[in-house]
Parts: C-alpha cells; structure tokens; sequence
C-alpha cells in the first residue's frame, strides 16, 4: 500500500507539472532505476529536481493544490536544497532546486541531467527521470550524507558497477563539479582539503556539532554577501525546525526559550568535542 | 488500450500491485483501491473494447458471462461516471 500511494504521489507531482509546464526530473525513492535497487531500500517521499527556473512555479502550484508548506529551502538543511512541502495524501514532496555535491551552475547542471534523462512511467504517468549514470551519480551523492543507508547505495551503485560504468560516472562528475561529494561518498575526500565545500561534507561523512556546521555553510558560500547573511542567520531559531521538533507552532516564549539553548547546547557540543580529543590524544 | 473500449483519462493515475489496482484522480486524490473482482474489470476494460468485457471478465474470475454482464456494465459505467474512465466513443 506504502509503495503504491508513493507511485500514486509522483504522478501526482508530475501533473502538477504537467499543468504548468514545470520541468523536472523524478530522482531517488521508486523513480530509481531497478538495477540500482535492492530488497528492503523503500522510498518514503516523493523528490523532484526542477528546472531551476520552474522552482517558484512549482511550489506555488502545489500550494494552490492541497501540499502544505513543511520547510523551506534554507531551513531544511545545511546545502538548502529543497522545499518540503506535505501533502494529506500524497505525503511529501521534495522540490530540489539543485542537488548538494554538484557545484556546477544550477541551470547548467539541471540542462545537462535533463539531455539525458530516460522516461518512466509512474502511475501511467510519463516521468522524466536521469540517465542511469546521472541516478548512480544522485544516489552516491546522496550516500555521501545518510549514514544509514549510505554504504549499502555506494555498495549498488558504485562498487557493483563495472568499469565502463563507473567511467561513465568520472566523467559525469567532472562535468557537473561534484568531485568532492562523490570523494566524500566514495573515498578520497582528504584529496580536497583546500575547496570550499571540503568542510561541509567532512562533517555530513564524520558528524560534527553546530559550531562547526555553521563555520562549514559559511565557508562553502560563494559570495560575502552571502556569508554575510549566513552569520546574522545562524544564531536565529529555525521556527520551522521547532515546530516539527514540538509538534505545534511554537509559541513566542518557546522560540525565545530555543534562542537561548541553541548557543549554549552548541557551546556544550563543542566542549565535549574538545574533552574527546584531549582523552584521546 | 482499445477503439472502442476504454482508457485511463488524463489526469488519472493507476498503480497495480497484486491482485490490486491503486487508483486515483491526481493531484486531487484521493485513493481508491480496487481489488480482486473490481480491479479484474478495471485490467480488462483497458485491454479490449466494451463488447466483449463480461465474456473477458469471465473467463478470468470462471463465472458465466450471462451472469455478470449487467453488473460489469454497471461497474464501469460507475468508474466512468467518477472520472477513473473515459469511454472512447
């Protein structure tokens, strides 16, 4: 029933779509390739990487639809990639405006996942989906970050792969910019100590607290304009965060309680981080 | 799909899984599940036209075509009636 109510969700997204000319790709969950899938890996939402000039019209239009907003692009994780929205049937849906790991101009990169790309068809729906070197790609990249699931994606799609596949992955990595996630997913990461986005993956494949999260996000933004705004951001409540966290909408005096305890529970973090590494020294 | 039979409407998604058939006008939802009998019916009236649905029907589910014609006709003309088929005419 869970798989056919996430078929059910794509084609759903895809008519939206459809209705307003939006141009996405179906990437990860049941819009995967078969070879690239195993028994047990279930999809549990719906993700979509848009045109990035369609984002704004997409979400709008599943808005006028029934999805309900859940996060925003920059509150829902550190690479600010997606909107979640949530929808009372359809669950949710993920609208990529671009993948973390790709570093290559997000027009650019969607253009080149979107010559390419195969058809599938999703409830008797056709969905655009990546070419099957772009899916190996997504789903290492993605490895790189869920370390759950993660050695067994890298264990399919890439130590399974053949040569040849695995060169057509190479390739594709270089012409989107991705090297360093794909190092992070696949080893070699420490080759890339001096790109900016280095930090920020060294923590998503190791963990590491708050702190230096933040200090990751900040370096990996490409202008000062933008760090900029990254600083006066991070010490703010992310409401939306909370209001998962609690269960409700968080009250004035629950934000103002959260503004307080996220410094001092990064400040714990680090403290702790610091006692580790003077026992182990 | 048939001439002269039936088609999934535009608009309409449908996922078989078993002996079940997900169906689902999108995006507005929501989910109906057909199953066993109904989702027979729902298969063989996208497989060949409207003439030969009950004798279809029957031979897949044993009963005599004389015996369900009137209720296979009346279900289709119920899943047409809610938008989850269109009749090609």
């Amino acid at each position: 029933m869970e798989r056919a109510r996430l078929v059910l969700a794509h084609a759903a997204v895809q008519r939206v779509a459809d209705l307003n000319r939006v141009d996405l790709l179906h990437v990860k969950g049941y819009a995967l390739d078969p070879s690239l899938r195993y028994e047990g890996r279930v999809g549990t939402d719906v993700d979509v990487l848009v045109r990035p000039a369609h984002v704004q019209r997409l979400v709008m239009a599943l808005a006028d639809k029934g999805w309900k907003h859940y996060h925003g692009f920059e509150s829902g994780s550190p690479f600010e990639h997606a909107h979640t929205l949530l929808h009372e049937t359809w669950g949710y849906v993920d609208v990529h405006r671009h993948f973390p790991g790709i570093m290559a101009h997000r027009s650019d990169a969607f253009e080149r996942l979107w010559a390419d790309r195969g058809v599938i068809a999703m409830g008797g729906l056709t969905c655009a989906v990546p070419a099957l070197p772009a899916q190996r790609l997504i789903l290492l990249l993605h490895a790189a970050r869920d370390r759950g699931r993660g050695p067994r994606d890298v264990a399919v799609a890439w130590e399974a792969a053949t040569c040849e596949e695995q060169a057509e992955v190479r390739r594709l990595v270089a012409e989107l910019g991705a090297e360093v996630a794909f190092a992070a997913a696949v080893g070699g990461l420490e080759d890339y100590r001096d790109r900016p986005e280095y930090l920020l993956w060294k923590v998503q494949v190791e963990g590491g607290t708050r702190i230096e999260e933040w200090r990751a996000r900040i370096r990996v933004a490409p202008t000062y304009r933008s760090k900029a705004r990254l600083v006066l951001r991070a010490p703010l409540v992310n409401v939306e965060h909370l209001a998962v966290v609690l269960g409700h909408r968080p009250t004035r005096s629950e934000v103002v309680r959260e503004f307080f305890a996220r410094p001092s529970r990064g400040v714990r973090e680090e403290w702790r981080r610091f006692r580790r590494r003077r026992v182990t020294r | 799909m048939s001439a002269t039979g039936f088609r999934q409407p535009d608009g309409v998604a449908a996922h078989l899984e078993e002996e079940f058939v997900f169906v689902a006008c999108v995006p507005e939802g929501p989910i109906q599940v057909l199953d066993t009998v109904a989702a027979i019916i729902w298969e063989e009236a996208l497989a060949g036209d409207r003439a030969g649905l009950a004798v279809r029907v029957a031979e897949r589910t044993g009963a005599e075509a004389s015996e369900i014609h009137a209720d296979v006709e009346a279900f289709v003309d119920e899943l047409v009636s809610r938008g989850l088929l269109a009749e090609n005419l």
